[in-house]
């Protein structure tokens, strides 16, 4: 793309502006002093409380996580304890005698 | 003061409030960012505006910046800009021409000053009908100080898309200047 009449009417009519130092301050003290406002703060409309109350209820799921995991910790203690009880069996003799017992093998 | 940090180390203490690197993160891209906003908005107090609206955006959104991200902070930075010029460019805020009218006074250069100001206001009317694309990679390149590029960087593009871009706007804008009488704008490329 060569230079041409378009471009030169459009570098005539905007010719590079050289930014003076003052602008260069203004446009950062306005930005900080942009940073330094307030936060304008929103009217508390009766469903903004009841929303707000109801938030400061509700737990957070971090907070439920913390809460649940002692009761969790210790029912899955208590289950592998109770997993590796030794079991109260019969004594095996036993168990046969009540097998061959009469009144197990009455009707037979 | 030079200050050897690069954009990203500085983007890192910005985001967790250092209002010194901030500083030192304007000082060194304002000027290129007020030269585009000025030359597009007409007005430097707009061009103001926007460019502090544009730094507001790098405050907020720094935490989310990726050092290892492709795009430089510069490009993202002259979006930022261009999209607020264009945004505003939607509005009729181009004060130009009552500039113009005011300066019609008997000062050494006030009928050349009158000519470049009406001109601008053209131009700027023409620049308002095309697409916004077109308007964009125009506005880059002939009031940006980017290279070709990283122009096609900031509107997200590869570079022989914004050729081609560049030459649908020159080819659009010189249609709408034409229509409005000027002449010896060159071939229609």
């Amino acid at each position: 793309m060569t230079v041409d009449g378009l471009d030169t009417l459009i570098r005539d009519a905007f010719p590079a502006t050289d930014i003076r130092h003052d602008q260069v301050q203004r446009v950062m003290a306005g930005v900080f002093a942009r940073l330094d406002q307030p936060q304008p703060q929103v009217p508390l409309t009766f469903w903004r409380r009841l929303a707000q109350l109801a938030s400061d209820l509700t737990p957070t799921p971090q907070m439920l996580v913390r809460q649940a995991m002692l009761p969790v910790a210790l029912g899955l203690a208590l289950g592998i304890y109770l997993g590796h009880m030794p079991e109260d069996t019969a004594p095996q003799d036993e168990l046969m005698a009540s097998l061959s017992d009469p009144m197990m093998t009455a009707g037979y | 003061m030079n200050d050897s940090r690069d954009d990203d180390e500085l983007l890192e203490l910005t985001a967790a409030g250092d209002r010194d690197a901030f500083q030192t993160l304007m000082e060194r891209h304002v000027k290129s960012m007020l030269m585009l906003a000025q030359r597009v908005s007409g007005n430097s107090d707009d061009a103001e505006e926007l460019v502090q609206d544009a730094f507001l955006k790098v405050w907020t959104q720094a935490p989310k910046w990726r050092r290892d991200g492709a795009a430089l902070f510069s490009t993202w930075l002259y979006r930022v800009v261009l999209n607020g010029c264009l945004d505003r460019r939607r509005r009729p805020v181009w004060t130009g021409l009552d500039e113009a009218a005011e300066l019609a006074d008997t000062a050494p250069g006030a009928t050349q000053h009158l000519a470049q100001q009406q001109s601008r206001v053209m131009i700027q009317e023409a620049l308002a009908i095309i697409p916004d694309r077109q308007r964009a990679a125009l506005y880059l390149h002939y009031f940006s100080e980017i290279s070709a590029p990283q122009a096609a960087q900031v509107l997200d593009i590869s570079v022989p898309a914004m050729e081609a871009l560049l030459i649908r706007g020159k080819r659009a804008l010189k249609k709408e200047l034409i229509r409005r009488g000027v002449t010896d704008l060159g071939d229609m490329l």
